[in-house]
């Protein structure tokens, strides 16, 4: 029976017998595993056998204790199993966000062949024998989004980090406009604008983003959008109502947005980002940055803080000499104490202070003596503020600070010098208006005067 | 007439304590979840608790008599 394990089956006599009359049960006074037919759910039991000698007046007896782990193998087995689908799933992921991701920046290059070809078509004249060739490869462009679009309806299944589409503001639809000028030019090179004719008689003009530098060519794109004033009253040109279909088809598969396109959609509302949201546009976030004077205390998640820090790490300096220590204060408990930085309330709101300090002896110095020290901070200072704006984090940089409380308070040694602090939580107020002076007062072009 | 009489009361209460005790251990081996089997000193077994007959698919009365190695011949995968 399957009490006794299989080991002992061919000799079952034997064995037996050996250790009644030797009391030598070494090789039975063990843990066992066997199976056994059964019935019931499970064909196949699975049995732990305890065996173990009993010395009597007469020699020794056997004791046997069997215990029926067949249950806690199925589970153990289903967990194994649900383990091996859970690493499938997740192998599953990462190839749909792969495949999402590449299937992105290829719609984005596919876009801009159909973008150029429908140009080309356009200003050839109707005679041309090249037509047929543009239409081709128009075409062939046409499939090849149409394939990419099924893996980018693979991967929107499997993408878990929506990012927030950025646009429509009246002064960001700005490089698509209704043009009174008629002529179409013939050609025209990257990067720069030229106007297209709608059906309708509109005429947009179109600029062909050139990539920034750096970015690559997977980033190159069409730039465009239609007048805010006229979105829903427009029809737009064959080519901007391909790339509309075209982006409709992607826009919600978050993955990397062409931000390019982003002035395309629907313009969501505007405001911060939520915490822990995506990453805003670049010049989006630039505009929306404003100092923060009031703050909830709500805390700033270890990973949002750390990215905000990485973002100061990163920060160019003179001769990346790397001058300048971060600091990161914690205001809770603090906030008497801290309030001698600098003396107004909403300083210590946020449950974070941001410091930088920078060390001279170690920044770059100019020929003529001048010291970068200072440069560096500022440089560090601006790529925390905007790095925290990214993530919905208000900042509110400050130089009036206490010098003397500073050293006292983050026992800056000889050498340190505090150059400027921010609080780092979440905002509680609105931005106002922006007050800056015109960029004509600001720039001078080539010289002063 | 001779009569004997022994004192018996040491004797009885005696029984009495094995008696309990055997049935302290009999309600134990009864309802252990675990099987559990007891071979004399030849092997045969004398003792197969209802778990053990569950698990085994075999009645006690079948199993107890049998020497243990029939038994795994018999039914041993």
């Amino acid at each position: 029976m399957g009490i006794l394990p299989q080991a002992l089956q061919q000799s079952a006599e034997e064995r037996v017998r050996k250790a009644l009359a030797s009391g030598q049960t070494d090789f039975l006074n063990r843990r066992f595993e066997a199976t056994m037919p059964a019935e019931g759910p499970f064909p196949v039991r699975y049995l732990e056998h305890y065996i173990f000698p009993i010395r009597t007046d007469q020699g020794f007896r056997l004791g046997s204790i069997t215990h029926d782990v067949t249950e806690q193998r199925r589970a153990q087995e289903e967990l194994h199993a649900s383990e091996e689908r859970l690493v499938q799933a997740q192998k599953m992921e990462a190839v749909g966000r792969l495949g999402g991701g590449i299937a992105h920046d290829f719609n984005n290059l596919l876009t801009v062949i159909r973008g150029y070809s429908e140009m080309v078509r356009e200003a050839l004249p109707d005679s041309s024998p090249l037509r047929a060739d543009v239409e081709e490869i128009s075409r062939a462009a046409q499939r090849a989004a149409a394939l990419t679009a099924q893996l980018l309806a693979f991967g929107r299944r499997q993408i878990l980090r929506p990012r927030r589409h950025v646009g429509g503001r009246a002064d960001h639809a700005g490089h698509l406009q209704p043009r009174g000028r008629a002529a179409v030019p013939p050609t025209a090179p990257g990067g720069e604008a030229r106007t297209v004719r709608a059906p309708g008689g509109e005429r947009y003009r179109l600029r062909h983003g050139a990539a920034p530098a750096g970015a690559g060519q997977g980033r190159a794109g069409v730039r465009g959008s239609r007048p805010r004033s006229a979105e829903t009253h427009l029809t737009p040109p064959a080519s901007m109502a391909a790339m509309q279909r075209l982006h409709r088809s992607q826009s919600d598969s978050r993955t990397s947005l062409p931000r390019r396109f982003a002035v395309l959609t629907a313009a969501p509302p505007h405001g911060n980002n939520a915490p822990g949201g995506a990453p805003m546009e670049f010049a989006e976030l630039i505009r929306q940055r404003y100092s923060v004077r009031a703050y909830k205390g709500n805390p700033v998640p270890e990973p949002i803080l750390n990215r905000v820090l990485e973002a100061g790490r990163l920060a160019p300096t003179a001769a990346n000499r790397q001058a300048f220590r971060l600091f990161v204060i914690r205001t809770e408990g603090r906030k008497a104490e801290l309030g001698r930085l600098y003396g107004r309330g909403w300083f210590v709101e946020a449950p974070l202070v941001l410091g930088v300090c920078s060390l001279p002896a170690e920044a770059w110095v100019r020929r003529d003596g001048k010291s970068y020290a200072d440069v560096d901070a500022a440089i560090v200072m601006d790529h925390l503020i905007l790095a925290a704006a990214a993530e919905g984090l208000g900042t509110c940089w400050v130089g009036a600070f206490d010098p003397a409380a500073a050293r006292e308070l983050l026992a800056l040694p000889a050498g340190v010098e505090p150059i400027a602090f921010t609080p780092l939580g979440y905002p509680a107020d609105k931005p106002s208006e922006k007050k800056r002076k015109p960029l004509e007062e600001l720039l001078r072009r080539e010289r002063w005067s | 007439m001779v009569g004997t009489h022994v004192d018996i009361t040491e004797y009885m209460i005696l029984e009495e304590r094995l008696r309990a005790s055997e049935a302290k251990f009999r309600s134990f081996i009864q309802q252990a979840a675990e099987g559990i089997m007891l071979t004399d000193e030849q092997g045969i077994i004398i003792e197969f608790n209802p778990a053990a007959e569950r698990i085994a698919g075999l009645p006690c009365a079948e199993a107890i008599g049998q020497p243990a190695w029939s038994l795994m011949e018999r039914l041993a995968v």
